[in-house]
């Protein structure tokens, strides 16, 4: 057993759910895109708070270190324990910079919500998009095309990637115009797992910057992977989710440069984001108070604090990247000569530039099920089948070809193991070969 | 439950055969002009997700083009979406609108076209699903609201070919 390996089933120990069984056999969880399983020590921070100060925290109030009593004293020391380790975890400036969020699709729509956008002004992303870094610029499109009452109005525009997905940045800097505002990117595909490289998002920030607009960066598919440093990149937000690196459900982060922070318009309001109200005006606290309404997921940040620790600490990046590259090579080498006119792969050849993503597609539906429902009835294999949330881009490139919804997706993390993917990929083998005889529901 | 050996055969020869990386059965290639009524059903009974999308161009009242896209569909699923798609083709919208998918005796031209000699329960549920989307698809058309999908009941191994069958269950 190598030292890597050991070191994997010393993490797999510590994650309670890898330990169940059913029919007498272990999960094999490839859904990591999705949402990652959780260790002990997450769990037993969440556990801790609801045990030992199970208070509000009264929200961030600048400058208070002090609170009322002993809970929230308690609470708020893991809370801003927590944030500044979010802090760290991106290389933001400050704690203060680092907002609290449901998941990332909350943090963008904060930014789409709150920046001051005008009619003429526009928004770029790429044609890969994923939903919620899509749908609230969508949104943003119509609240300007109303203002200026032109339904026809062209506020968000996107440029094409390459024949496999991968990122063209020449196209990409191309696209850029002084009208550009916003600059709405995936940082990695949670399709086929592609990256935008650090020269390419610092060359895309510096030209952003000269028009005068700004970089929002959708990081939920690259903080948990590999390091993020948002001012190495120079972004100006960048989004991610705790529930996609062992954290708890429903917890996220917007990161902002301060000053941007500051300037943007509160997006959910009410208690705990203001500093005062009177019965006809109100002042709101300085960023990330502003953002952060009502009473929160306080177990949440206790459990986020536990979940970046222990991936920065107990796994760290270095283990995580050489896994994952590992395991999706394995599996490459296992599927891609499959492919035929009934099934390939999505995205680049290379499992290099795929992360820890591999996704099947297929024009045949009845095949991508086949597949999920012998993984998982033999072999307890969770895998995950559909549009991935990147309809748009899905749509527009298979269509034509009525072959846009039949996909599979088989996603990595640093705790998975090659006789897993071996599994995996045993079933997709059988299937693949010998499709018309998989047809039965049961 | 095991696919019957009618939707074997038609989704055998009719529809995966007809797939590949650059082609796909006419019925689910996306419309060449734009479409004027569209509606989305979920069978989702039986296996599969079997969310299909109907879109359809009308003109005079009549069905002039009609697709289907499929998502995670099962064969059975991709038979009857197939078959109801042919039949509705061309077809004025008054008459789509006349079939009830609750009645079995009323599916029988979508059986024949399945090519028998039995007519299978897993086809017949999905012949509903299928109908119902269409019928919605021709509603969306003329601007009316959806009509509620009901709940079909779920394929077994009946032969609905049998008369006895439907004294039986009518």
């Amino acid at each position: 057993m190598s030292i890597a390996s050991k070191d994997i089933a010393a993490l797999r120990a510590g994650i309670p759910a890898l330990q169940r069984l059913r029919r007498g056999k272990p999960p094999i969880y490839l859904n990591n895109t999705c949402m990652t399983l959780r260790p002990q020590v997450v769990i037993d921070a969440l556990r801790r708070y609801y045990e030992e100060f199970p208070t509000c925290g009264g929200g961030r109030s600048e400058g208070a270190k002090k609170l009322d009593n002993w809970f929230q004293d308690e609470l708020r020391e893991h809370e801003e324990s927590a944030r500044s380790a979010a802090a760290r975890l991106i290389g933001a400036a400050s704690p203060d910079e680092v907002v609290w969020t449901r998941n990332t699709s909350e943090a963008l729509n904060i930014v789409a919500h709150g920046l001051r956008l005008e009619p003429g002004d526009e928004i770029l992303g790429s044609e890969r998009e994923h939903n919620s870094n899509l749908v609230p610029w969508l949104e943003a499109e119509r609240r300007l095309r109303e203002r200026a009452g032109d339904p026809e109005l062209v506020v968000r525009r996107w440029f094409e990637l390459d024949e496999d997905g991968g990122f063209d940045l020449e196209r990409a800097l191309a696209a850029i115009t002084p009208r550009t505002k916003v600059l709405a990117l995936g940082h990695a595909s949670n399709l086929d797992g592609t990256v935008i490289p650090a020269d390419a998002i610092r060359a895309l920030a510096a030209r952003i910057h000269e028009v005068g607009g700004v970089f929002v960066l959708d990081a939920a598919q690259s903080v948990p992977h590999r390091r993020v440093d948002v001012r190495e990149l120079g972004v100006d937000f960048l989004a991610f989710s705790i529930h996609k690196m062992c954290g708890p459900s429903g917890m996220g982060v917007l990161w902002g440069r301060y000053d941007l922070l500051s300037a943007l318009d509160p997006f959910v309001v009410g208690g705990d984001t203001i500093a005062d109200t009177w019965q006809d005006r109100v002042e709101y606290k300085q960023p990330p108070g502003r953002f952060e309404a009502g009473l929160q997921d306080y177990a949440g940040m206790v459990g986020a604090g536990a979940a970046i620790d222990y991936i920065t600490d107990t796994v760290g990046y270095d283990l995580i990247e050489s896994q994952e590259l590992a395991l999706n090579r394995h599996l490459t080498e296992r599927l891609a000569p499959l492919q035929c006119d009934h099934f390939w792969l999505l995205g680049p050849q290379d499992p290099a530039r795929r992360g820890g993503v591999i996704t099947m597609t297929s024009p045949s539906g009845a095949l991508i099920n086949a597949i999920e429902r012998i993984g998982d009835e033999e072999a307890n294999i969770m895998v995950r089948r559909g549009m991935f949330c990147v309809n748009a881009y899905l749509h527009g490139r298979f269509d034509k070809l009525g072959s846009s919804k039949n996909n599979l997706r088989a996603s990595v993390y640093f705790y998975n193991t090659l006789e897993e993917c071996d599994a995996f990929a045993d079933v997709v083998e059988r299937v693949v070969k010998n499709p018309l005889a998989y047809f039965d529901d049961e | 439950m095991a696919v019957s050996n009618e939707v074997r055969r038609y989704y055998a020869e009719r529809i995966f055969a007809q797939m590949g990386r650059d082609r796909a059965p006419a019925n689910f290639l996306p419309l060449e002009e734009p479409a004027s009524g569209r509606a989305a059903v979920e069978g989702c009974l039986g296996g599969g997700k079997n969310i299909t999308e109907f879109t359809l161009v009308g003109s005079d009242d009549t069905v002039r083009d009609l697709r289907v896209s499929c998502g995670l569909c099962n064969p059975a699923m991709y038979a009857a979406a197939d078959i109801v798609v042919d039949w509705a083709r061309g077809r004025p919208m008054d008459e789509v609108l006349a079939v009830d998918p609750a009645d079995v005796r009323a599916l029988a031209p979508f059986f024949e076209a399945l090519g028998g000699p039995a007519w299978p329960d897993d086809a017949r549920e999905k012949f509903q699903y299928a109908l119902a989307g269409v019928q919605n698809a021709v509603r969306d058309h003329r601007g009316e609201p959806a009509a509620p999908v009901p709940e079909f009941d779920g394929p077994s191994h009946r032969d609905w070919s049998d008369p006895d069958e439907y004294e039986n269950d009518l």
